[in-house]
């Protein structure tokens, strides 16, 4: 029972991985607790499947503490089966091939779509009109057919994270457009120190979000609203060439071997201070607060300038839960509706607070989300990723918003990682940026459906 | 020399006598099927079975294990076949096949002859030698990428320090070649040493002792005692590493994912890429029963050019 | 007098090269054990005799993952894998040693094509074919799956121990009056121990270092293997190179210290058996 209450056991100075450690503790004396006390009838009896791409541990932890009071509460069995989020297709799809789909889902728009569209998934739609549409910020909420799909808790923005000591100390100011942004590069970039000014991927599937942020801020466009590739059309074909040309140039300031850098690069480079700015989301912070605290004081986020000024972006990552069609949809529903009621989704969205950020506007105003410590102590950071909410200044951009509507097209175009390629072929000088585009084009058009 | 050849040969038991067949036989014949039952059980039902099953995908279209697949007879092979991609693939893993075999097999020879030598402390030596072979495959991969790591690798600093590099061993074309191969025969050539260096042990003293009352030297006998010895040996790893290797998919595909672009893309990587990148099972699968056709005709010209005494 | 100069110089050259063959083999593992190890940012600095040490690495992953759970499974699951491949493969290569019924060696050939079909398309089927006969997201459908990988192998090694075996020895045996199974059993199977041990070294390995097996096959999390549970770790994005190494660094010692102490009855029963032509 004690799992349940707001959580009154953390102090400020209590580092996160312990306080999840009293959190699971916790849990854990909950369910002893419940073993002395009158045998409960349970009412229900079955598992639920739930399928985690969240690998963090502390999330894994809280998932299993939910689990056990779930089922003392309800007799229904809860079973966490975490899967690295590389393999999120592959376990997914070859379960319901095989006939054993999952019955609660954690993952992210694009599949989920592929899964709708092939009947493979229950419609949200109820649950979230409940909670009320306008609770979710822009672009959070995708109808597909109809109805939703997914439950999106967590933005996954993607921006960029600054030095804003070593910003002051060269006098730079945050740059407004593409010219101002290579002169802070050139600037900060030290290499016979080895420091460099900027961490970006520019291979493998991460890149399609963590370095777009550039080509949605220069509104370069896939899709029309007919699902016609206008990747290479005259209106969009300069602005792909111009972001191809600046990333060229963006990828001499960045540590060797750009084409290499994974997510985890990403992370060390800006925390052990190899590059001043680095894209990431939250996560960044809870790196550097865990592996090197004397920097928690000296970062900032930004969003992606645009070419000549005006209109930023960033980079929609979503995650959120979807529920199977399974035997089980019914029991999961009444699961996932008592995971809302008894706020635990603000507890997850806790278990890495800086990292999740919450779609809905409601849960910027929780008390309980609000107080935690490290939302307390990095709030200037939390109010920029808020402001990134507002859609007069900046654009929030995706693969995902290509063409007229959610479309299996979306998964196609990420994960046959046609943007990386792009960038590859320019970097590596195999083909000019007008060709990178030309052979990018052709190759979407020949995955498109266009229904 | 032909008295050394004799002398070789007569060490090793007559083929002849391999397959004695007893008097009891016929009468054990159901013990022998009893025998049998469990590994034909297993390898039907976890092999035969899920190789049927690709194949026949490969004769489909479909997009995911979940769509509904149609029929489309050898459309999917055609298509495949008539990709540069997949040619290039091809031949990338003819590369990476002969490479690494053959650096394995001159390597494992090396080491086997050297670990052969008498000497203190000689079983610790081995298994230090060997123990690459015991490893994960995953572990060897996160070593690696550690090891070379371009902004924090050991490798790249000592190379800074002799004024070379910083070098980017997973996306430079050439370097992520090296890469793939190295750590491949960094990996696999203890298995050939084991297997070579057992077969050194079949070789009597005697055999040697002889040949050096014949007057030859350490060349002559390596050449006429121990090669021979060697050769059935050889045969039968060249084969089994050549399957292996042309086959091989988690080294190079959690090292570099066939990447830069698809420099370092194989047919296996290709195929992987084509099922669940691609959306293309029908493709994925026509490809790798295309390496499987591929291997078995190889294997068969191979015992042609090479018949094992045994058969 | 020249004769010792020639003997010195080859043990100087023969040194030499045990030297780099060593450094070779061992400094990759040198350096993951070194690595699990180092505290916080000196992770970053590549020296070679580095400090400061920490244990943290070790009780991130300790107290944040199941890593005693995936010891205990892939313990199970590779001893699992070992028993069932020797119990498999003995009389099979037994049988096609001393039998001569016809087909034999194709069944033995075609078993090589396990090795010729990319594993992760053949994991797919072999789950779903596990799946209908409800025996996916077992710890035995994984040692069912890796004996066949161990199973074509296995039986040339044993095939090949069983061939240079005088029938002799079984005559005698005959002649006492005993059926083949107990001369199996009274005379043969304590001679075949060489041979066995080197199955059972090659099949325990194989099964360890399985990684796509268990991910396509397992999905429960208490029933993760070392490798696959590495990878999951190796997703967590704030697992940094530390942890990995620590990881990598348990998985690997229990292994490399039982290969020390058996690495040569592997070779023995190598020399004894398979290479013996």
């Amino acid at each position: 029972m004690a799992g349940q209450r707001p959580l009154p056991l953390f102090s400020a100075a209590m580092p996160r991985r312990r306080f999840l450690h009293t959190l699971g503790a916790v849990g854990g004396a909950a369910v002893l607790g419940s073993a002395g006390m009158p045998q409960r009838v349970y009412a229900r009896k079955g598992t639920i499947r739930i399928f985690n791409n969240e690998t963090d541990p502390d999330t894994i932890a809280f998932l299993k503490a939910m689990a056990k009071t779930y089922r003392a509460e309800t007799g229904v069995r809860v079973k966490i089966e975490t899967v690295p989020v590389m393999q999120t297709t592959t376990k997914v799809t070859t379960a319901i091939k095989a006939g054993k789909p999952y019955d609660f889902i954690i993952f992210f728009t694009n599949l989920a779509i592929l899964l709708a569209e092939e009947g493979q998934l229950v419609p949200l739609t109820d649950i979230i009109r409940e909670v009320g549409e306008e609770d979710f910020g822009p672009r959070a909420l995708r109808l597909f057919q109809d109805d939703y799909w997914l439950y999106p808790y967590d933005y996954n923005f993607n921006y960029l994270l600054y030095r804003k000591d070593l910003f002051a100390e060269k006098g730079l100011q945050v740059p407004n457009d593409w010219d101002e942004f290579l002169e802070v590069l050139r600037t900060l970039n030290d290499p016979d120190n080895k420091r460099y000014a900027i961490t970006l991927p520019f291979g493998g599937v991460h890149t399609n979000w963590g370095n777009t942020g550039f080509l949605w801020a220069a509104g370069v466009e896939f899709y029309d609203n007919e699902w016609n590739v206008v990747l290479d059309s005259d209106d969009n074909k300069p602005r792909a060439i111009r972001t191809l040309e600046f990333l060229a140039e963006v990828a001499k300031y960045t540590p060797p071997g750009p084409m290499e850098t994974s997510l985890k690069d990403m992370l060390i480079n800006f925390s052990s201070g190899l590059s001043a700015i680095t894209s990431y989301t939250g996560r960044a912070i809870h790196t550097i607060e865990d592996r090197n605290p004397e920097l928690a004081d000296k970062y900032s986020i930004m969003s992606y300038p645009a070419p000549d000024g005006g209109r930023r972006a960033v980079t929609y990552g979503d995650d959120g839960f979807s529920i199977g069609k399974t035997e089980n949809s019914e029991l999961t529903v009444d699961f996932f509706r008592w995971f809302l009621d008894t706020d635990r989704l603000i507890d997850y969205q806790l278990t890495v607070p800086l990292h999740y950020q919450p779609t809905q506007f409601s849960t910027y105003e929780n008390e309980k989300w609000r107080s935690h410590p490290l939302i307390e102590k990095h709030s200037e950071a939390i109010e920029t990723m808020r402001g990134f909410m507002n859609t007069d200044t900046t654009l929030v951009g995706s693969i995902d918003f290509q063409g007229p509507r959610p479309s299996p097209n979306h998964a196609r175009l990420a994960i046959a990682g046609v943007i990386p390629k792009m960038y590859q072929n320019v970097l590596m000088q195999r083909l000019t940026p007008s060709e990178a585009v030309d052979a990018a084009a052709e190759e979407i058009r020949g995955f498109t459906t266009r229904s | 020399m032909v008295t050394l050849r004799r002398t070789a040969s007569m060490a090793l038991p007559a083929p002849q006598e391999v397959f004695r067949v007893g008097p009891l036989e016929r009468r054990d014949r159901k013990l022998f099927l009893a025998f049998l039952a469990p590994g034909a059980l297993l390898g039907i039902g976890a092999l035969f079975i899920p190789v049927l099953y690709a194949i026949q995908l490969s004769f489909f279209h479909a997009e995911s294990f979940i769509d509904e697949p149609t029929f489309v007879g050898l459309g999917n092979y055609i298509r495949v076949f008539s990709e540069p991609r997949y040619w290039e693939a091809f031949w990338h893993g003819v590369f990476y096949a002969v490479a690494t075999v053959a650096l394995q097999v001159i390597l494992g020879i090396g080491i086997a002859l050297l670990l052969h030598q008498e000497f203190r402390g000689r079983n610790l030596l081995r298994s230090a030698a060997l123990a690459p072979y015991i490893l994960p495959t995953v572990v060897v991969v996160y070593v690696w990428k550690w090891l070379l790591n371009v902004n924090y690798g050991i490798f790249n600093a000592f190379l800074e320090n002799v004024g070379v590099g910083p070098i980017a061993w997973f996306t430079s074309p050439m370097a992520a070649w090296f890469s793939i191969i190295f750590v491949s025969v960094w990996y696999w050539t203890p298995f050939v040493t084991i297997t070579f260096l057992a077969a050194l042990q079949t070789i009597s003293d005697d055999l040697y002792d002889a040949a050096a009352v014949d007057g030859a030297n350490a060349w002559k006998r390596l050449i006429h005692i121990t090669l021979p010895v060697l050769k059935p040996v050889l045969i039968v790893i060249v084969m089994l590493r050549t399957i292996f290797m042309f086959n091989k998919f988690d080294i190079v595909w959690l090292m570099t994912n066939g990447g830069p672009l698809t420099t370092t893309e194989h047919l296996p990587i290709l195929a992987y890429v084509k099922t669940f990148d691609m959306f293309d099972i029908g493709g994925g699968t026509a490809i790798a029963t295309s390496i499987f056709v591929f291997l078995a005709l190889l294997i068969w010209i191979y015992f042609w050019v090479f018949p094992l005494e045994e058969h | 007098m020249r004769k010792t100069n020639w003997v010195v110089i080859r043990r100087v050259f023969l040194g030499l090269l045990f030297v780099g063959v060593i450094l070779y083999s061992l400094f990759p593992m040198y350096w993951m054990v070194i690595s699990g190890l180092r505290a916080g940012r000196s992770l970053f600095e590549p020296l070679l005799l580095p400090g400061p040490y920490s244990w943290q690495g070790y009780k991130t992953i300790l107290s944040l993952t199941d890593f005693p759970t995936y010891y205990v499974n892939s313990i199970l699951i590779a001893v699992g894998t070992t028993v069932l491949t020797v119990a498999v493969v003995t009389p099979m290569a037994y049988a096609l040693v001393r039998s001569r019924l016809p087909g034999m060696m194709l069944m033995v050939r075609a078993m090589l094509f396990a090795y010729m079909f990319p594993a992760l398309l053949l994991a797919i089927p072999i789950y779903i074919f596990l799946v209908k006969i409800g025996l996916d997201d077992t710890r035995l459908s994984l040692i069912l799956t890796h004996s066949t990988f161990t199973l074509p192998l296995g039986v040339w090694l044993m095939w090949g121990f069983f061939k240079n075996f005088p029938f002799e020895v079984e005559e005698s045996a005959f002649i006492d009056g005993c059926s083949r199974l107990q001369a199996i059993y009274r005379v043969i199977m304590p001679l075949t121990l060489p041979g066995v041990l080197t199955v059972v070294l090659f099949a325990f390995v194989l099964s360890w270092s399985d990684f796509v097996f268990s991910l396509i096959l397992i999905t429960s999390d208490e029933l993760k293997t070392l490798p696959y549970g590495l990878a999951s770790i190796d997703d967590a994005y704030d697992a940094n190179w530390g942890e990995l190494m620590a990881g990598s660094t348990m998985i690997c010692l229990p292994l490399l210290a039982l290969f020390a102490f058996l690495s040569r009855y592997f070779i023995r029963g190598l020399s004894m058996g398979a290479v013996k032509s």
